[in-house]
């Protein structure tokens, strides 16, 4: 029986269509997909050498990512956060919530983020405000760097020859 | 070893189980003919036997395998999620919704349409008795895939693939082999992050594939491809349930066997 195994001319459909017209598979030994192929194509028609289409991969952005971005910043991160849990609201969820429930009173968004912390800050619903505290407690890499420089002691001189000397 | 069950079936050459179905066809169609022609016989007729007489392929969703999953339950078991922007194979571009802060995340829209079709021709398969054979070369999920395909009653080769399996199967089984109908692929990469070799195999050997093609693989040779995430093993046990239940539903209408 004869098959055709070019994977990367046409595709399985159409290199068993040809077989059969051409006579060189029989009827009786066409496979079984076959019928269920032809009811039912793929959306897309399988091809080895298809050109990937030239589409832009866009960014997602929310309009709350802003009001997020303010909050890591003023906030720092809480720690961990599970994922899988859909249960408890993280304290930026919170914030966001809280932001939106305000959003009717201010025009500025820059007010409405101070309103909406400060509230929050009361409630002591978010942790601690990361700029109110020394620079040493800083979560960024300059202000760690920074703070490591200030607090790491002078290294002792080594002198190797004594070293060796001394026993 | 199971994939030595999943090529050496029972000893038939390859048009054969094809002529059973062919005589089973051939049966239905006698059994509709004589129904057609006796009209006033066809009121007596049952609507289910008259259903059973007619051919699957003429519905849309005979096995109903739109009702086995919602969008919800794709998010909830995180196949949206795919890699990094800068892994992206460029085939995969349609199927992406967007990159949040370079994680790419795929359009569930599509690949719940696309997932729909390829349970939909596995269970087309499955009625018709066809061989279905789940391949995954992720050693996380062997135990997944391989207990699926156990349920489902049909075979898997979810270790290192042996070359010349599909391409010089009689050879390496020493004897008549029957190759499988339908190869799900539940991840087209190997651990070396290639491509698995049972994609350009069946390829080869015009078995059709459904493989679930995660953001940095290929999907030109797959016949049906679903792009989704391949990684995650809720991801996984989710496909191996679909597909698990797509082939029981299609075996579930298989017609009785009449000697």
């Amino acid at each position: 029986m004869a098959s055709s195994r070019l994977e990367r001319i046409g595709n399985i459909y159409s290199r068993v269509r040809g077989l059969l017209r051409s006579g060189a598979m029989k009827p009786e030994d066409k496979p079984i997909w076959y019928e269920v192929y032809e009811a039912f194509p793929p959306k897309v028609e399988p091809q080895y050498g298809r050109k990937a289409s030239e589409i832009t991969i866009h960014p997602i952005f929310y309009p709350e990512d802003i009001v997020r971005a303010k909050f890591y910043e003023r906030f720092g991160s809480p720690g961990l956060i599970s994922l899988a849990n859909n249960e408890y609201p993280t304290p930026c969820q919170k914030f966001l919530d809280r932001y939106k429930e305000m959003e009717k009173g201010f025009s500025d968004e820059n007010e409405l983020f101070e309103a909406v912390a400060k509230v929050m800050e009361e409630e002591k619903s978010v942790p601690e405000s990361v700029s109110s505290n020394q620079p040493d407690n800083g979560t960024s890499m300059a202000s760690m760097f920074s703070s490591a420089v200030s607090k790491s002691q002078p290294q002792p001189k080594i002198n190797v020859g004594d070293l060796l000397t001394e026993k | 070893m199971e994939y030595e069950a999943a090529v050496k079936g029972p000893l038939k050459l390859k048009g054969t189980a094809n002529k059973d179905i062919q005589k089973k066809l051939k049966k239905k169609n006698k059994e509709k003919n004589a129904a057609s022609l006796k009209v006033d016989q066809l009121a007596d007729i049952k609507e289910s036997e008259l259903k059973e007489i007619s051919d699957p392929l003429k519905f849309p969703d005979y096995f109903g395998v739109r009702k086995l999953f919602r969008i919800k339950d794709l998010f909830d078991a995180r196949i949206h999620y795919g890699h990094k922007d800068g892994t992206l194979d460029p085939n995969m571009k349609p199927y992406i919704f967007g990159s949040r802060l370079g994680h790419l995340i795929f359009d569930l829209d599509k690949t719940a349409e696309m997932l729909q079709d390829a349970l939909n021709f596995t269970a087309h398969i499955a009625y018709r008795g066809g061989i279905i054979l789940f391949v995954s070369h992720c050693p996380q999920h062997t135990l997944t895939v391989e207990n699926a395909a156990k349920q489902a009653g049909e075979y898997a080769h979810a270790r290192e693939w042996d070359f010349h399996i599909f391409t010089n199967s009689e050879k390496v089984y020493n004897g008549v082999t029957r190759l499988p109908d339908l190869v799900i692929l539940l991840s087209t990469l190997n651990p070396q992050m290639q491509e698995h070799t049972a994609v350009k195999d069946a390829a080869k050997m015009c078995i059709p594939t459904i493989g679930i093609v995660d953001s940095n693989s290929n999907p030109n040779l797959i016949t049906y491809p679903i792009p989704g995430n391949d990684d995650s093993p809720a991801a996984v046990q989710l496909y191996c349930n679909l597909f698990r239940d797509a082939i029981l539903l299609g075996k579930s209408k298989k017609p009785v066997e009449v000697y």
